[in-house]
């Protein structure tokens, strides 16, 4: 049950596809590297549903026991006012309340809950898309108050043991949060962009201004004129850098239109779409131009990285088995005997 | 001009090939042809889209627009130069296939014009110095083309619209524009699937839904669709 849903909840798995051609944006978690961490420090399948929370600030109650982590921002995180680190995963019992602070770094929050957040599929997937009002739960934001079915994992299967799968020591450090530098690669109109547009536009950072959301992130900062405006609309990417007519920047998000008639100076690489998840209004951040080729060699680089938390999980699995609060770290594979 | 010229830049201006096959993205591909809007750039959009699926049978995302289309693939499971290779083979189209959309009958979409269901349509008729019948007459006049389905899920872009129907839009959007609401814009003509801002003229609204997520097909209208709009008299 959400207690407090903080400035802004909504559930969100990896998103929506194969609906782009009507209009349907893919939606989502905007930093799908926390929320899939998340989910594999869990357990899980790295396309689960969890809660994206803006801004932390955040309290749950759960009504069955659970393995949960949370991922994401920086931030303090408790369970029945007893700290929990985030990036691990960690146990509850029936009734007891999570509660989220303010994020120390970064801005969204992610909990992840073994066997996921259970609301209906909508066109194949659990994602909130605010501006159609569908997805998620009931096609909106969550308030006080809202009881989330849950998907049924592991955890609840075993007895009054509580177990839960382990990082394997491996405490893994969200640098990413730090990072103030975006590439991009060149977008459909880059070449409508004069030199000393673009050279602006690279050479000077920018500013993220409050009026932004899950649709896009508008930024402050030196304007970038195109030469030309008049372009016919065109389907515009997930991290769609567009320039108003006037210069204004706003980089378009998963929630953003499929199609736009704003010149497209560039997209942000999808591995660093959650870095730009994790900025906050106010601060500020540096565009850097990239290959495309380069783009796709670092989100490869990034889903190995997601995959080294997967690993435990194919090989056999880790458990910590907690009895009278000491932990014993257990690692169960199949050995291949037959029965009997 | 002698044989060494690369054969892209005669597919260039045919029409059956497009100007460029290019990444935007490390997930996207665009496809775009010469030239202004018109129905034929756009029905080559369309038979793009469907030789391209037909191509690569699954693992993509087509989103098609006025004059071009984006390939959205996984760069995790599919290799850029690929995919390119087999988008590049899809051209020129054959002048025989596709253009299944011609064949199609129209989708007809009833209309409730003017009034409160069409607050714009008198001062749409006086902009463009014709009667409210005569400006209903010519919006049901003839079929149009759905170029693409954006800003909103199952929003159509839909044109062209008769010459004595074009005028610029509204000075001022409207903050809400009603669910249903049929409306004009330059050469276009669209309907508003959900309330929201919007800064077309709205000459009448439509009691069908276009859109709603809990169908198999939530979109009632696709790109390269043809659309009739019936009169279905006053309410009022």
């Amino acid at each position: 049950m959400v207690l407090s849903p903080g400035l802004m909840s909504t559930v969100q798995d990896l998103g929506r596809f194969g609906w782009r051609h009507l209009g349907v944006p893919v939606s989502g978690a905007l930093d799908t590297y926390a929320l899939q961490s998340g989910n594999y420090l869990v357990g899980n399948e790295g396309h689960r549903a969890g809660i994206e929370i803006t801004m932390g600030m955040a309290e749950f109650e759960f009504g069955a026991p659970a393995v949960c982590a949370v991922t994401g921002a920086d931030v303090s995180v408790s369970v029945d006012e007893e700290e929990v680190p985030c990036w691990q995963p960690f146990l509850l019992r029936a009734g007891q309340r999570v509660t989220i602070g303010r994020p120390r770094l970064g801005f969204r929050v992610y909990l992840a809950v073994d066997g996921g957040i259970d609301v209906p599929v909508v066109l194949g997937s659990r994602s909130t898309l605010l501006r159609g009002g569908f997805g998620g739960h009931e096609g909106r934001t969550l308030r006080s108050g809202d009881v989330l079915p849950l998907g049924g994992g592991t955890g609840r299967n075993l007895s009054s043991r509580r177990w839960y799968s382990d990082l394997s020591g491996a405490v893994y450090s969200p640098n990413y949060l730090a990072q103030s530098f975006i590439r991009f690669v060149p977008g459909a109109q880059h070449h409508f962009f004069p030199d000393a547009a673009l050279q602006a536009f690279t050479g000077n950072s920018y500013r993220l201004s409050p009026a932004s959301d899950r649709m896009g992130l508008r930024m402050e900062g030196p304007r970038v004129v195109p030469e030309r405006a008049d372009i016919l609309s065109d389907p515009v990417p997930t991290g769609g850098i567009q320039s108003t007519g006037d210069g204004l920047v706003a980089v378009m998000l998963a929630d953003g239109q499929t199609t736009g008639g704003y010149p497209k100076i560039g997209t942000v690489i999808r591995a660093d779409l959650p870095v730009l998840a994790q900025k906050r209004p106010g601060d500020q951040v540096h565009f850097n131009l990239v290959q495309h080729r380069e783009g796709r060699g670092l989100l490869k680089l990034q889903a190995d990285l997601l995959d080294k938390l997967r690993l435990p999980t194919e090989r056999g699995r880790q458990f910590l088995l907690s009895i009278d609060g000491q932990g014993f770290r257990v690692f169960v594979s199949d050995v291949g005997l037959d029965d009997g | 001009m002698p044989n060494s010229n690369p054969p892209s830049h005669k597919w260039a201006t045919d029409g059956r090939s497009p100007k460029r096959i290019v990444a935007v993205g490390d997930d996207a591909i665009l496809v775009e042809f010469n030239g202004e809007l018109s129905e034929a750039v756009n029905r080559a959009v369309h038979d793009s889209a469907s030789s391209i699926a037909a191509r690569l049978n699954g693992g993509i995302e087509i989103v098609p627009a006025y004059r071009s289309l984006m390939v959205y693939y996984d760069p995790l499971s599919m290799g850029y130069d690929e995919i390119h290779r087999a988008i590049s083979q899809c051209f020129p189209l054959s002048l025989k296939g596709g253009n299944e959309a011609n064949l199609k009958a129209a989708i007809e979409i009833p209309v409730f014009y003017g009034g409160s269901d069409g607050p714009d349509l008198t001062s749409v008729a006086e902009a463009l110095g014709l009667s409210e019948a005569e400006v209903v007459r010519l919006h049901t006049g003839i079929e149009y083309l759905v170029y693409m389905v954006g800003f909103l899920p199952g929003f159509p872009y839909m044109g062209k619209l008769p010459d004595e129907l074009i005028l610029p839009r509204r000075g001022e959007p409207r903050v809400k524009v009603p669910k249903g609401a049929v409306a004009i814009a330059h050469t276009q003509t669209g309907i508003y699937p959900k309330a929201s801002p919007g800064g077309w003229h709205l000459i009448g609204r439509t009691p069908v839904d276009l859109f709603d997520s809990e169908r198999r097909e939530p979109a009632l209208l696709s790109p390269g669709d043809r659309v009739r709009f019936l009169a279905v008299g006053d309410r009022r």
